[in-house]
């Protein structure tokens, strides 16, 4: 059987704090990488000059950039809480166990970000007047989908490890 | 992981948090003043504009950059930045809105349209703090430029005092020759306006106008005015918003017709905004005789501590008394 990152504790730990950290930095970071994204590639800015949009917009009136981002890291930031207490206490003596939380939690990450910025890109991307109730509803809509995505890496690993 | 391991990570989760919190706190209110001061001084108009508005949000502690501000809205700089930083400063200080309005009134009268533009530009942003302004407005609301009197019709609709004036004034741009100065004057009256026997016949024609957007506007006008909203509905508004000034303002287009919002006025002159004892003061003013139980408080308020406050007290004051029958 091949050997992954949650048959050792060292790496399952590092595996673990990668994954923590990930979320917490992801959730904060994903409206201002998107904001600097669609200003280079839909308004032609130099990244140099979308970085300077966003330092100069992070605390505008209407704009609001930090409480965004913000806003946007609450679901990160719940979930990162509990894999580190859904991981961390795992028992070390169950690798099958740990392969699953482990594929689950993964596949949560990942759902989020691809699910925030998808969103945060398309809001930028075709803004409108009403486009910022989406930063209202994304925590909701991230919350939700935080089951959803743990049940589905669970349910690929006890197929992939059975 | 041991329960040490976790205990860190969580600790340095409420650290991030912390710091988060802190940079927060010290870019928002009072405390971001000296660095937005320093943004109107780059010379950069975005960063400029932006300060502006930064300030404009903050309100009276933003009171430091009322010089900057006044340099910057009376100087030789953008018609942009002007306005910006004239918008910015009636909520932080009314005496130093007037004097940018004391230096743009004789503007009006320059033999340059764009002067001419500007000046009316300016004026508009300072809202309806630049009451005064509003006779020398309407000296040039037939002036042969069309972009000054389509300005001149923008700046009285945001200043929107004395009201009769106003609507007077908006009236007449209805039936001017082009389209931008009529849609200028029919949009104050379809969001929310109150239209006069007058001005509804100026109104009535307008829904066959050639230009969709001004007939389109026209309906919405006479709809408005079929279905005007009530006075109750504003001063909900007042008790909700953290904005007060719209609905003071709509209240001071009602006239006499708000004078069952008079108490939430009368205690809306101790406001801690002195651009709300403003607007307060000014909407019993246009009340008329049907503000007299606000007499006491308005009394009250010629002691106030902005000189603009106070002048506008005396002001309803006069108004009450001398409309009595």
């Amino acid at each position: 059987m091949r050997s992954t990152a949650t048959d050792s504790p060292r790496r399952f730990t590092m595996l673990t704090l990668v994954l923590y950290w990930t979320s917490i930095l992801s959730g904060l970071t994903i409206p201002w990488i998107a904001t600097i994204a669609v200003d280079v590639a839909k308004h032609d800015q130099s990244l140099a000059g979308a970085v300077r949009q966003l330092s100069l917009h992070l605390f505008a009136p209407g704009y609001n950039l930090f409480i965004i981002a913000l806003i946007n890291a609450i679901p990160f930031l719940m979930f990162a809480v509990f894999l580190l207490f859904h991981l961390g206490l795992s028992p070390l003596d169950d690798h099958h166990l740990r392969r699953r939380r482990s594929a689950g939690v993964l596949l949560t990450v990942i759902g989020l970000i691809g699910f925030s910025l998808w969103t945060h890109v398309t809001t930028l991307w075709q803004a409108d007047a009403q486009a910022a109730l989406a930063y209202l509803f994304l925590p909701f809509l991230l919350l939700v989908l935080m089951p959803i995505c743990y049940a589905f890496g669970r349910a690929l690993s006890a197929l992939a490890f059975r | 992981m041991t329960f040490r391991q976790i205990s860190f990570n969580l600790g340095a989760l409420g650290l991030l948090l912390a710091l988060l919190g802190l940079v927060y706190w010290q870019h928002t209110g009072a405390r971001a003043v000296p660095g937005l001061i320093d943004a109107l001084q780059t010379g950069d108009l975005q960063t400029q504009m932006l300060a502006a508005q930064g300030l404009r949000h903050i309100g009276q502690p933003a009171q430091p950059a009322v010089p900057a501000l006044i340099e910057l809205a009376i100087g030789q700089g953008r018609s942009s930045i002007q306005i910006e930083a004239a918008g910015a400063l009636p909520p932080i200080d009314l005496s130093a809105a007037r004097k940018v309005m004391v230096n743009w009134l004789p503007k009006l009268q320059d033999p340059d349209p764009q002067v001419r533009r500007d000046a009316a530009a300016a004026l508009g942003a300072l809202g309806p703090v630049a009451k005064p302004a509003v006779h020398s407005l309407l000296g040039i609301a037939t002036d042969p430029n069309t972009i000054v009197r389509d300005r001149v019709v923008r700046a009285l609709a945001a200043i929107a005092l004395p009201p009769e004036l106003v609507t007077r004034g908006l009236t007449q741009a209805l039936q001017d020759p082009e389209w931008t100065v009529r849609y200028a004057a029919i949009s104050p009256f379809s969001f929310g306006g109150v239209l006069t026997p007058e001005s509804l016949a100026a109104v009535r024609p307008l829904i066959h106008d050639p230009i969709e957007m001004v007939a389109r506007l026209a309906q919405s006008a006479l709809a408005s005015a079929d279905h005007p909203i009530p006075v109750s509905v504003h001063i909900f508004s007042l008790d909700q918003g953290s904005d007060r000034t719209l609905p003071l303002l709509q209240l001071a287009k009602l006239g006499p017709r708000a004078a069952e919002a008079v108490p939430k006025l009368a205690s809306l002159l101790s406001a801690e905004r002195p651009l709300e004892r403003y607007l307060a003061a000014s909407t019993l003013e246009s009340v008329g005789p049907g503000a007299l139980q606000a007499v006491p408080a308005l009394q009250r308020t010629l002691a106030d501590p902005d000189p603009i406050v106070r002048e506008a007290a005396a002001e309803a004051l006069h108004s009450i008394e001398a409309r009595r029958p």
